[in-house]
């Protein structure tokens, strides 16, 4: 599994404190679990509205831990959630879901070491 | 400086929180708008970064809020947001914000924003040091005690009564509210040049004293002119014209230069009736204090003649805000000499409240 590296743009945000990181990427984890499910749900529910919401929280919370894969995919499904095509997000959130969980795994190394 | 953040994602807010406390700003956090705007209520927060989208209040809105409550400290707000289209940035300036930081924030970015709002802040501690300098010119003045500090909450509110109607809508900003509670205090700065025996007189001016009394408008104007030739700015323009004004009427029989309706600038209109209020509630040696029914009598009595007959219906609006500001800010002058004008005070409160 590949080794999760503290990201650099994460650290200079954080000060420079390794341990505000990891207490930053902790509490990313945790909401991610909520909201990645919730934006399934949204998705194939098809409430946009709430869809949009969600993966605009994902967009920027992804961003800040310079998750970058994952916050495009957030951007593009917040742009077609806001044009009500829940279809064509549908494949879009599988694609978050994948890139969510490997992020996750590579993660749980980190905050489970030391 | 104390510092609120707003964002409902706590991973972001955390990263924010750890960046401005590595900055030596003292912050606080809050996950939502209206949570964020009870906080701002109740602490004294010169800075506020928001997040843009948030459930039940976003950013903007809360700006909104922050600058309809019209807070006594200036609320530098800044929007955090990863919108970059022309229309939002426009939204968020009509909203009252001060600035935008890109999300994810940069340190260095925000480090140089934030000296821009540290720059804002000292702009307010030049308010404090000139209210100062207001009480110090009033000290002469044994009668003044809290008279700039209601002067300063009458015009205030007046003005703020006036931004809500349409036809000052263009010129009474929250810019203009600000402005008038930083300087009406100095509208009496130029009796630091009336002599001691006409300023302190107990008895009735003479007709000769009284037109020395009047030139402490021009006096006042005077000092300010070479801070308005310095600096052209609005704020000191503003100043002089309150300084120069407020003694105008509304019908051209006021001093010093007999100008008549809306040749007044309206900052001067609106201190003219805050000024008087005052005087007319305040006990002073040649007289009690008047009850707010009797001043209020006089006030209407010289609508449109003594004063703006839209300042006087600005003042009959929140006739309750002058009460209580009164019973705040009165608590230093006595009332002994019309125990009754305070007996009808206290009913009259009541009658507000009930």
């Amino acid at each position: 599994m590949e080794v999760y590296q503290m990201p650099d743009a994460l650290l200079a945000r954080c000060a420079g404190d390794e341990s505000i990181c990891r207490r930053v990427l902790d509490k990313y984890s945790q909401q991610m679990q909520v909201d990645v499910s919730a934006l399934v749900s949204f998705v194939e529910s098809g409430n946009c509205q709430e869809a949009c919401r969600v993966a605009h929280r994902i967009k920027g919370a992804s961003a800040n831990v310079a998750a970058m894969e994952i916050s495009r995919l957030a951007s593009d499904i917040e742009k077609l959630a806001a044009d009500g095509q829940q279809n064509e997000a549908t494949p879009l959130t599988h694609e978050l879901v994948d890139a969510w969980n490997q992020h996750r795994e590579r993660l749980a190394s980190l905050l489970q070491s030391n | 400086m104390r510092v609120l953040i707003v964002d409902d994602d706590i991973s972001s807010l955390t990263t924010l929180e750890a960046c401005l406390e590595a900055f030596g700003y003292d912050v606080a956090t809050a996950t939502d708008g209206s949570e964020a705007f009870d906080m701002i209520q109740a602490e004294d927060f010169r800075l506020v970064i928001s997040d843009w989208e948030m459930p039940e209040m976003n950013g903007p809105d809360l700006c909104r809020r922050v600058r309809e409550r019209q807070l006594g400290s200036y609320v530098y707000f800044i929007l955090l947001t990863s919108r970059e289209k022309e229309a939002d940035l426009v939204a968020g300036m009509d909203a009252g914000a001060d600035d935008f930081l890109r999300k994810p924030f940069n340190p260095e970015e925000l480090r140089v924003r934030l000296r821009a709002a540290d720059r804002i802040s000292s702009l307010e501690a030049r308010d404090i040091l000139i209210f100062s300098l207001a009480k110090l010119a009033e000290s002469r003045d044994n009668e003044t005690g809290a008279h700039l500090e209601r002067i300063r909450e009458y015009s205030l509110v007046l003005a703020e009564e006036l931004s809500t109607r349409l036809e000052f809508q263009d010129v009474v900003d929250a810019d203009f509210v600000r402005t008038i509670y930083a300087t009406s205090p100095l509208h009496d700065i130029g009796k630091v040049g009336i002599p001691d025996d006409i300023l302190l007189k107990p008895g009735k001016l003479t007709a000769a004293e009284y037109e020395v009394m009047k030139t402490h408008t021009l006096i006042g104007a005077e000092t300010l002119a070479a801070a308005v030739q310095e600096q052209p700015t609005s704020f000191y323009t503003f100043a002089r014209d309150v300084v120069l004004t407020h003694h105008e009427r509304f019908d051209g029989l006021g001093y010093p230069r007999g100008l008549a309706g809306e040749e007044i600038p309206l900052c001067g209109r609106v201190v003219a009736v805050a000024d008087v209020y005052d005087a007319l509630t305040t006990a002073r040696v040649y007289k009690p204090a008047f009850t707010h029914q009797k001043a209020r009598d006089i006030i209407l009595a010289d609508r449109g003649k003594a004063f703006d007959p839209d300042v006087v219906d600005a003042f009959l609006s929140r006739e309750d805000t002058f009460l209580k500001i009164r019973s705040r800010l009165q608590k230093g002058v006595s009332f002994e000499a019309d125990p009754q004008a305070a007996q009808e005070e206290e009913l009259a409160l009541a009658e507000t409240a009930g």
